[in-house]
């Protein structure tokens, strides 16, 4: 990854030997640079170009615009600050600074798939081998699918920019807004070739065959091919390749877990500043306050919400590796700073204590609690792992095994109101007893929304999940919450509106076709 | 794109006596810029600020480089009568969360034929200023009169809009953690419903959206440079087997006429970006220097 600018040069290469003049005397091939001629020989050049894909584009939307959408909103984070309120009061607009962020992250990767996958395909018919080639285009066509599986998620009827090369060419900048259920199936048919070209197992990180299908099957379910997605989760499950990793809490307080046995897709990151997003960010927007070190950014923008906090069952093993409550502690963790009643407080390792005083080692925000996830600690001087201000170097998940078992579970469960089938039982269960809970005997789609919501806290996802029940449930959960802080509960009106994300009002400064009616793509 | 303009330099010399030399230097810039022709209908050049989110300037046919474009804005609504005649603001509803008394109120500018359309959405971003001067101009005075020498270089720029990007960040007032303008005080409250600035929300996106609010005048005549000199007389300096002696001040930056909210009106290009001139985001201050000293001659 370090080598990005190096194949982002790569990656502009074969666009300007596209689009130059035909004139031959031009048509020198370069000696002295790479070219499509002389590099994509190799395995480690060709994995070099996908490796980009994995980290430092998602940013804008992996640091904040995921915590906005996908936890802000759906009520399980409570927010301060002054671009992240909006989501939890409903009243963003197309002026939001975060939406225009995850736009960005997404039509930027889709982009850039696009023209991985023209230039190696260019080198194929090049007389390239076809067999690291063509592995490299699947894992471009799995990012792409993904990507295009968020952008209808988030907006709904949203543009599709297959060929942004060509849309260039064509001069023609006015692109309309497709149907949600045309973009779904966009991002499906671009998993298929994933699906199909991806190999069965990779390096640690690299997504494979059945990434695609676990990102396949939680796809069906935006679809209600409920068929489609028990087949595609089966398939994962039946692999034998995939496990839940024991130690909930360990997958998301340590880099040493990154790429567990429980991931089918992460964001791999650096523990690198250089360049700014390379790391991971989570670490200081949402470790306490008196976490922080002379080594560990700490300011705890987003906080678990009082609603939340109240949806784990008594005695879930999932709450401590989520969640920082009163009497939390991780011994192992040293905190230090120039307050002697802070050190002595710290001394015997790192308390979460609302009863001591705030500066000395007291930790009483508005919630009475912050998130465990991805908070890997105060830094290597001071018992934890390294961290760079900002950056930490742990990945995070996007796609992992627990998902693929209430998939299967929901895909069981389909339209019925409630099912005993055993299968459905056994991959829920397993679920549920890594938590350290009682099995259940019958699931019913509420089942299935709670423990998906504690299962998958603070990682961008229970907003797809409320989002997907339809605007009537969706209403119902969300005008029930508590949004508000542990003194004043606070209870907002969900319209019909806030379903989906506007498009960002720059963008349809750019392009005037967004602002119409959507239109079929097929 | 087209650039044409002219360049006057005088240089006169108004006394010459004995005793006495008063000379005069004169210098006037003005141009214009515009982008003639661009290859499509939607083909332009953008410049966004704050990670690139916001879309701060458009490169368009008809218009100079790096324009500012934004919402216009009609004050604040201040009455619940004006709140009940408001226009939808990008789709807000009229209430505490979205839009409120202190809110800033955009302007109907245009809509999808090209009219005004009844409601404020990104239709409504227009043209609210360009970033380059009418015209710059400079004027250097240099008088010597006997042992006395003394000179001043007054620097100027009419007509240019500075986007006050620094201003943006700080009266923003979304965020009780952020340190904010003295400015802020004056906003808008239940008890000072004249308050020259919004009310502070967290839930309203749109009072922060660019819009002419952070647009200001940039023009500014500056004393740049400012020099006095006095040349010792012969009589005292031979004695000391010194040919010439001058005992000096200058002055660099010694003051600049402006209206101009921002440190410095003379901010040039951020991040290098032609397309982000004159938007101040902060940056390193032009000094003031006071420099005195004596010119030896062995």
């Amino acid at each position: 990854m370090k080598n990005i600018m190096r194949y982002t040069a790569l990656l502009i290469l074969p666009v300007v030997l596209l689009f130059s003049c035909k004139k031959a005397f031009l048509d020198k091939p370069a000696l002295d640079s790479t070219t499509l001629d002389n590099y994509y020989n190799t395995a480690e050049e060709v994995r070099g170009l996908t490796s980009t894909l994995y980290g430092l584009p998602w940013a804008g939307y992996e640091n904040r615009a995921m915590d906005a959408i996908g936890d802000v909103m759906a009520g399980n984070e409570y927010t301060g600050g002054g671009d992240d309120p909006p989501f939890i009061n409903f009243s963003f607009a197309s002026t939001s600074v975060r939406i225009a962020d995850a736009w960005k992250v997404f039509y930027k990767i889709g982009g850039w798939t696009s023209e991985y996958m023209n230039a190696l395909e260019l080198k194929k018919s090049k007389g390239g081998n076809a067999t690291i080639l063509d592995p490299a285009i699947a894992e471009c066509h799995f990012f792409k699918g993904t990507v295009y599986f968020y952008i209808a998620r988030i907006w709904g009827d949203a543009p599709i920019v297959n060929d942004p090369g060509g849309t260039i060419l064509s001069g023609d900048f006015n692109i309309p807004r497709y149907y949600k259920a045309d973009v779904l199936r966009f991002a499906l048919e671009e998993l298929k070739k994933a699906e199909a070209g991806l190999p069965e197992t990779d390096i640690a990180g690299r997504v494979t065959k059945f990434s695609a299908k676990g990102m396949m099957a939680k796809l069906y379910l935006y679809r209600k091919d409920y068929d489609s997605a028990k087949t595609k989760a089966l398939e994962v499950m039946n692999s034998g390749k995939y496990d839940l990793f024991q130690n909930y809490g360990a997958m998301f307080n340590s880099s040493a877990n990154n790429n567990n046995i429980e991931s089918l897709f992460s964001i791999q990151h650096q523990l690198t500043g250089n360049p700014w997003g390379s790391g991971n960010q989570k670490n200081p927007d949402r470790g306490p306050g008196n976490l922080q070190t002379s080594e560990a950014s700490m300011w705890e923008l987003y906080t678990p919400s009082r609603d939340v906090i109240a949806a784990f069952e008594s005695g879930d093993l999932r709450r401590k590796g989520s969640m920082m409550e009163h009497g939390w502690t991780n011994p192992a963790w040293k905190p230090k700073n120039a307050n002697a009643t802070y050190n002595a407080f710290m001394a015997n390792g790192y308390k979460y204590d609302t009863l001591q005083a705030v500066g000395d080692g007291g930790q009483k925000n508005q919630v009475r609690a912050n998130i465990a996830k991805y908070v890997v600690g105060p830094g290597s001087a001071f018992g934890g792992e390294a961290v760079l201000g900002m950056n930490t170097g742990i990945n995070t998940m996007m796609l992992r095994y627990a998902d693929i078992l209430l998939i299967y579970a929901e895909a069981v469960l389909g339209t019925n109101a409630s099912t005993t089938d055993a299968s459905a039982l056994a991959a829920f269960n397993k679920v549920r007893q890594r938590a350290g809970l009682i099995p259940k005997t019958t699931l019913t789609m509420d089942d299935i929304l709670k423990e998906r919501r504690v299962e998958f806290a603070f990682e961008g996802d229970y907003w797809f999940d409320i989002q997907r029940q339809g605007f009537a449930k969706a209403k119902q959960i969300i005008e029930a919450q508590n949004r508000g802080t542990f003194d004043n509960p606070v209870y907002v009106t969900f319209t019909q509106n806030y379903m989906h994300l506007p498009i960002p009002a720059g963008e349809v400064l750019q392009d005037p076709a967004l602002a119409q009616p959507p239109v079929a793509y097929y | 794109m087209s650039n044409t303009g002219i360049d006057i330099s005088l240089n006169t010399t108004n006394i010459k006596t004995k005793t006495l030399t008063w000379k005069t230097n004169i210098i006037f810039s003005q141009f214009k810029n515009k982008l003639e022709k661009v290859a499509g209908d939607l083909a332009a050049l953008y410049g966004r600020i704050y990670y690139d989110n916001y879309l701060i300037s458009r490169t368009i046919p008809g218009y100079a480089v790096g324009s500012f474009f934004g919402l216009k804005t009609d004050g604040l609504f201040r009455t619940q009568d004006e709140l009940n005649n408001s226009l939808p603001q990008f789709g807000y509803s009229v209430d505490q969360t979205h839009t409120w008394l202190g809110d800033v109120r955009f302007k109907d500018v245009s809509g999808a034929d090209g009219k005004p359309d009844g409601v404020i959405d990104e239709k409504d971003i227009t043209f609210i200023g360009s970033p380059l001067p009418k015209f710059t101009y400079g004027f250097t005075n240099t008088v010597n009169y006997k042992d006395f020498d003394f000179s001043i270089f007054l620097q100027g720029s009419y007509g240019a809009k500075i986007f006050n990007f620094l201003r943006w960040q700080l009266e923003k007032m979304d965020n009780p953690y952020y340190n904010q303008l003295r400015s802020v005080a004056d906003r808008y409250t239940a008890t000072n419903t004249t308050g020259q600035l919004p009310r502070f929300t967290n839930t309203n996106v749109n009072n922060v959206y660019m819009s002419d609010r952070y647009v200001e005048d940039g023009s500014y005549l500056r004393i740049q440079n400012l020099a006095i000199g006095y040349r010792i007389p012969a009589k005292y300096t031979s004695k000391a087997k010194i040919s010439s002696a001058r005992v000096y001040i200058t002055v660099q930056n010694l003051h600049t006429f402006t209206k101009y909210s921002g440190y410095d009106p003379e901010v040039g290009v951020f991040n290098n970006n032609i397309r982000l001139t004159n938007v101040d985001a902060g940056h390193y201050p032009n000094p003031r220097s006071f420099t005195a000293g004596i010119n030896l001659d062995l």
